[in-house]
């Protein structure tokens, strides 16, 4: 083994080659893509001569064609790779507008206060080289009170984030000058709204919109985003506008090696896998908190975990001369792999000291500071951070990426491959995969990731609950009348929101003379951006401080029940109560050390179901988009010893029932689909009932349903940017209002988040995926695995599930799919609204 | 002052934050003919106290009338039947028919469904069934324990109003705060709500819970206690910094003497300031439609007022015009003028009359309440900060309109949806009122910049100052 191999020859082979006791099937695949030349255009093409001068090189040909149309009057959306210069795109935009007119003003808006941070320096840095009289400052909840009304009265660009908008939309008054002059708003990271929060963040943009137009300013909007489905349609939804995309990137980039890199075998641990335990959801949100689900306990390939190997891979990288950047799930799993890397350092060959540092938003700015600048210089060997670091704060290049799992959509997998690579230097990237479902189908079919498909990003303005929110916001920073329908319409809609708060003693007037709003100070305070409903319960430790979002009420009763097992940060907890009979309701933790984790069972009913789009697929198949109430009441939980694999409980739940009226998508098939599936499988393969009140064969067919249901709901990452964990389902072989077997998939919020509805408008796609992950799985078991069927979320103790039986339901939808085209669908009313 | 009827209502979380002394002040301050109380055992510490008012149980509300004899009424009815019994009273001439009677029950809740976008009056349909059996003729409002104090809706022809801090699901009171509900004759209802903490030590600048208790503990019981403190004395408690101490004692003094203590040296802006108020539609207001102003130099009152829904600038252009012609040198003074009078003159001056723009945008505006209260400047005295609470402790006799500012802009929205002789307001009587708030903002400022100073602290406004602060602040002297 030559010591310098790796950094001559940055390859998976010199990686397998060089890693100290590989073994022989951990580099499980490769994949290579190829070096492209940059696509240049002269400055002086799409820019007058006083900035193209001063700029000493070329444009790439997407920022050319990003400031052509700009300067067409277009708001653009850049959809291009990391570290493609879209910030220049909209920093030269911006300094031809005050060339212009000196007066002219613009809002940038960035997902966190870091990059906010970031980028401010980058701003003033390049508007000085560009001989460009401007300044940019950040105007976030750090910002001193002193230095605001300053930002307000004299800074060009104004740096904040869309929960201070949300806040300083009531002060609009204050803002005049800004807002009287903006002529550009920038959304930069757009793609990163989604979801709730892409709910939440498209109503404050339309609420800006109109304080904007009050003060007679109507500005062009560039969406900067990483590479995802559909950026055009997700910008348009995001602002309310239409927008031009320009996604043929023009910068250049070296060869880039991925190297699918299996962990090593476990053979101490079995199959225990070595887990914490706790849900893998118990961190609030996805990839947040869990390591390896603790569902793999069951896995049938015992490896050690990924974020282990993952520190392990990348301190060998470090000590072979190649800076090397980690992603982590968690901000604890940052720590305990950087801490792993240089423990690991002393037994290595190379006997060398590593200098291995965490990186996450928990960490003091200074902290993050001082590790940002030793990656720009090149002097750190490896770094292991959360997603904090996927976002454009610059850190210059670095030679290798590591990802520990799959970080769930393929725009955030190749974003964390993508800041490796110095100019057009070649780089290495390794994929360390974890053993849930997604990343055993990746494993399966690395093709999934290179193909031209990305996911698209969901944005839904139809939740009324958020809606009706703003709506009471938007009273408060300007009196509603007829002509707000431009932002907040339909009329119908509007009218129907005003009316609702002058019931609720909120509002006083009407659209015809100004609805004003009437009640406690501040609504904007109320809103949480993360969050469908206004009642959120605080997390709080009884034996020390959690620095934790606080949880919604659906999140709440399901995983911080009293008794539950909460894994967060990497540290685990139980909830010793749950408190909720006063204004701001809690949820209380203890830490703990167990070697357990909980599962919570339900009993779940969904009625009130009306469809708004529906594809009649022929046979007595259909598919189906609309609402519904979802009832789900938490009844009991089980403790699980991850060790010896036994169980305690079922322990009571006192809690009363949630009820839901939320988005949900269905499928409804004929009344003799169970006898179709089994006589698909045959007798043999019948699960046996075994005291549920079912025949075998009953028994099997709803395991086929239970199955089609989760399968879908693990899979739908692979085609949507969507947190699952939002989601649910349910399926029954007969169902009293479809009167049909029926499976349901639905969104868990009040209100709905358009997730479910964006199933049905993929389902094809979902369903064929989920199909063949499910066959494909190399689990010997009938019942699935957690990687193919078995979900942490079930509230039935993952019972019935059949593989056979769900690829033979899949089957059947998948085939009359394909027959009906696309012909099949009737509408009902639309649910969302354009 | 118009006759009224006063609900105190008191949930148990704000009752149990009151010791007795301070429970006591509350009464004596919120002075309530009605005490409404959550558990029965809350009913009977406040029976104990309560005098002459009458406590209720919110669980168990008896129908009857519980007081007044003439003018506004307050009955309660324990379930919708209850309704039938008022027709007796009606009847029998124990309630006044020309005067506005009201209603206390839980039977009416308001449930807000946003993902429907429908709000519901639940308990509505029987409440109605109910109504129309009793055949009552007198005008009625139904006041219900299921609302926060504040909300008021008509459905449609049912008016309703809420006395329970903390009862609607949306943007509610926290319900740890006691309120104080005044019933007038003409069917208005004026809704105050108060932090517990107000009263009793923690009513104090600079006492929490923590302090509160720690003076306790050291025999400061009250605020007459801690105001007649010595200095020095108690510093003597655990914690306390001579510049605490001395907060604490002049804030009680403050509210024991009725004055108010400057406790920085920052200056008042002298040079003869104009004070104003404005009034308006709303909290979001689509037309200022009265600005009273007191210009102290002339000593003359006068006021800008436009009553016609169509020509929503009027007022405000008129005032801009006077402003940039006599006044545009001097300080304007609002109380509370950051929140809300300054910014929205700002916009409607922009709207309306962009000619006096640039005139208003360099004005020189001036909140005394942000003065005084936020930037530390001043203690004032007070149950509240609120501008009549403040002027009452301080001496100032209001004029009695019956009037505040909700009230006042619901009457102006009356006329607004519907310019006509049955909406038109009593333009002298609301007038009367605005100057009235602008005579009492003028009398606060004097009465803070007449302030003494806390020890150790000098300031050189008012009549007091003396030879040696005149001059080491010399270069102040044409501050402004």
């Amino acid at each position: 083994m030559s010591e310098d191999r790796l950094a001559r020859e940055l390859t998976p082979a010199a990686l397998e080659a060089t890693y100290p006791d590989a073994e022989p099937d951990q580099l499980a695949h490769t994949e290579t893509v190829p070096a492209a030349a940059a696509e240049t255009v002269p400055p002086g093409d799409v820019l007058p001569d006083g900035l193209a001068d001063a700029l000493d090189h070329d444009l790439y040909s997407h920022q050319a064609a990003a400031l052509e149309r700009l300067r067409d009057g277009e708001n653009v959306t850049v959809a291009t790779s990391t570290s493609s210069g879209k910030t220049l795109v909209y920093a030269l935009y911006y300094a031809l507008l005050k060339r212009r007119d000196p007066d002219a003003r613009a809002l940038f808006c960035y997902p966190t206060k870091a990059l906010s941070a970031d980028q401010e320096r980058a701003l003033n840095d390049l508007f000085r080289d560009l001989g460009v009289d401007a300044s940019a400052e950040t105007y976030d909840g750090d910002t001193k009170a002193e230095r605001k009304p300053l930002i307000r009265a004299n800074r060009d660009v104004v740096v904040t984030n869309f929960s201070g908008v949300n806040h300083y939309l009531s002060n609009h008054a204050k803002w005049r000058d800004v807002y009287a002059n903006t002529d550009l708003v920038v959304i930069d990271e757009s793609h990163t709204y989604t979801g709730v929060h892409g709910m939440h963040v498209s109503w404050v943009l339309r609420r800006l919109r109109r304080i904007l137009d009050h003060y007679g300013s109507t500005p062009q909007f560039v969406c900067t985003s990483a590479t995802i489905g559909n950026p055009g349609e997700h910008s348009e939804a995001l602002v309310g506008h239409e927008f031009g995309v320009v996604e043929r990137d023009g910068s250049p980039r070296g060869r880039r090696d991925i190297a699918f890199w299996l962990p090593r075998r476990d053979d101490d641990e079995g199959g225990k896998s070595g887990v914490g335990g706790g849900r893998g959801n118990g961190g609030g949100g996805t990839g947040v908190g869990a390591g390896d689900a603790p569902t793999d306990a069951d896995a049938p390939t015992a490896r050690k975990r990924a974020g282990a190997e993952a520190a392990s891979v990348a301190g060998h990288l470090g000590l072979s001369g190649v800076q090397t950047l980690a992603f982590l799930r968690s901000r604890q799993g940052t720590e305990i792999a950087a801490k792993r890397a240089r423990e690991a350092a002393r037994d290595h060959p190379l006997d060398a000291r590593l200098d291995a540092k965490p990186y996450h938003a928990g960490l003091s700015k200074q902290k993050r500071r001082a590790v940002e600048n030793t990656l720009k210089s090149g002097r750190a060997d490896a770094v292991f951070t959360t997603s904090a670091l996927e976002l454009g704060i610059d850190v210059g290049g670095v030679d290798a990426t590591v990802l520990a799992g799959y970080p769930g959509t393929r725009q955030s997998f190749w974003q964390q491959i993508g800041r490796a690579g110095r100019g057009t230097s070649d780089a290495l990237s390794v994929f360390v995969p974890r053993r849930d479902a997604i990343d055993r189908y990746i494993l399966d079919d690395p093709d999934y990731l290179l193909g031209d498909e990305i996911e698209d990003a969901v944005v839904d303005v139809s939740n009324n609950h958020v809606y009706a929110r703003h709506v009471r916001c938007a009273a408060e920073e300007l009196p509603l009348t007829a002509a707000d329908a431009t932002w907040f319409g339909p009329r119908e809609r509007l009218e129907r929101a005003v009316s609702v708060w002058r019931d609720a003693g909120e509002f006083v007037g009407d659209l015809e003379r100004g609805a004003q709003y009437d009640g406690r100070p501040r609504p904007q305070a109320s809103i949480s951006l993360y969050a469908t409903t206004d009642v959120e319960y605080e997390v709080r430790r009884v034996d020390g401080d959690i620095d934790m979002e606080p949880i919604g009420r659906e999140r709440a009763y399901r995983d911080y029940h009293p008794g539950a097992l909460v894994l967060y940060d990497g540290e685990q907890y139980e909830v010793v109560d749950l408190v909720e009979d006063r204004h701001r309701p809690y949820v209380e933790l203890e830490r703990v050390r167990t070697n357990e984790y909980t599962t919570t069972a339900h009993e779940k009913r969904i009625h009130d179901v009306e469809a708004t789009r529906s594809r009649d697929l022929g046979g007595g198949y259909s598919l189906h988009a609309g609402t519904g109430t979802v009832e789900i009441d938490y009844t009991q939980y089980r403790r699980h010893d991850i060790g010896d694999g036994t169980v305690e409980g079922p322990y009571p739940i006192d809690l009363p029932p949630i009820e839901l009226r939320t988005h949900l998508t269905w499928v409804e098939l004929p009344a003799d689909m169970e006898r179709r599936v089994i006589d698909a499988l045959g007798p043999d393969a019948l699960l046996d009932a075994d005291g549920a009140p079912a025949t075998d064969a009953g028994w099997t067919f709803a395991g086929g349903l239970h199955g089609a249901e989760h399968g879908m709901i693990k899979l739908a990452p692979l085609e949507l940017r969507l947190d699952n964990s939002d989601m649910g389902g349910l399926s029954t072989p007969m169902h009293a209002e479809t009167g049909a077997p029926t499976w349901f998939i639905h969104d868990a919020v009040e209100g709905g988040v358009g997730f479910a509805h964006s199933i049905y408008d993929h389902f094809e796609g979902v369903a064929a995926k989920t199909r063949e992950r499910v066959a494909r799985c190399d689990c010997a078991d009938p019942t699935g695995c957690p990687s193919c069927l078995m979900s942490a979320q079930c509230g039935n103790d993952n019972e019935p599930l059949h593989r056979g039986a769900t690829t033979a339901v899949l089957d059947a939808v998948l085939s009359r799919l394909d027959a009906a085209g696309d012909g099949s669908e009737s509408e009902g009313s639309h649910a969302r609204d354009a | 002052m118009e006759a009224s009827v006063t609900l105190a209502v008191y949930p148990a979380a704000a009752l149990g934050a009151l010791t007795d002394r301070a429970l006591r002040e509350s009464l004596a301050s919120l002075d309530p003919d009605a005490v409404l109380a959550e558990r029965p055992r809350d009913g009977a510490r406040l029976d104990a106290v309560a005098g002459d008012a009458r406590v209720l149980r919110a669980a168990r509300l008896d129908t009857g009338v519980v007081a007044g004899d003439s003018g506004p009424q307050l009955a309660c009815v324990s379930t919708p039947r209850g309704l039938g019994t008022l027709r007796g009273h009606e009847e029998r001439g124990d309630l006044d028919a020309a005067s506005e009677t009201y209603v206390l029950s839980d039977a009416l809740a308001v449930d807000v469904d946003l993902t429907a976008l429908e709000t519901t009056l639940d308990g509505r349909a029987a409440y109605e069934d109910a109504l129309r059996e009793a055949a009552l003729d007198g005008s009625y409002t139904h006041l219900t324990t299921n609302a926060d104090p504040g909300y008021r809706n008509d459905w449609d022809g049912l008016a309703v109003a809420g006395v329970w801090p903390g009862a609607s699901e949306t943007s509610a009171t926290p319900s740890a705060r006691l309120a104080a509900v005044s019933l007038y004759g003409d069917g208005t209802v004026a809704s105050e709500t108060y932090d517990p903490g107000r009263f009793g030590l923690r009513g104090l600048d600079g006492v929490g819970p923590t302090r509160a208790a720690t003076l306790r503990e050291a025999g400061y019981e009250t605020k007459a206690a801690v105001a007649a403190s010595d200095p020095g004395d108690l510093q003597a408690c655990e914690g306390l910094g001579a510049t605490t101490e001395r907060t604490i004692r002049y804030s009680a003094k403050a509210r024991r003497e009725g004055v108010a203590y400057r406790t920085s040296a920052e200056r008042l802006p002298g040079n003869d300031p104009v004070f104003i108020d404005i009034e308006t539609d709303g909290l979001s207001p689509t037309m200022i439609w009265l600005i009273g102003v007191y210009d102290s130099r002339t000593e003359a009152y006068r006021s800008f007022l436009a009553t016609d829904p169509e020509a929503k600038g009027r007022a405000v252009a008129a005032f801009a015009e006077w402003y940039a012609t006599h006044a545009c040198d001097r300080p304007l003074v609002a109380y509370n003028g950051e929140r809300f009078d300054f910014p929205h003159l700002d916009e409607h001056i922009e709207r309306y009359c962009p000619e006096h723009a640039d005139a208003w945008r360099d004005a020189w505006t001036f909140d005394l309440l942000w003065w005084a209260s936020t930037r530390d400047n001043a203690v004032l005295p007070g149950t509240t900060n609120a501008l009549g609470d403040v002027a009452a402790a301080l001496g100032w006799e209001d004029a009695n309109t019956g009037l505040s500012g909700a009230v006042v802009g619901q009457r102006f929205r009356r006329w607004l949806a519907n310019p006509s002789r049955a909406t038109e307001l009593d333009w002298e009587r609301h007038e009367r009122y605005c100057e009235d708030d602008v005579r009492a903002l003028a009398y606060v400022y004097e009465a803070v910049r007449d302030a003494d100073p806390v020890p150790g602290v000098a300031h050189s406004d008012g009549p007091r100052e003396s030879a040696a602060t005149t001059t080491t602040q010399g270069t102040l002297g044409d501050f402004g």
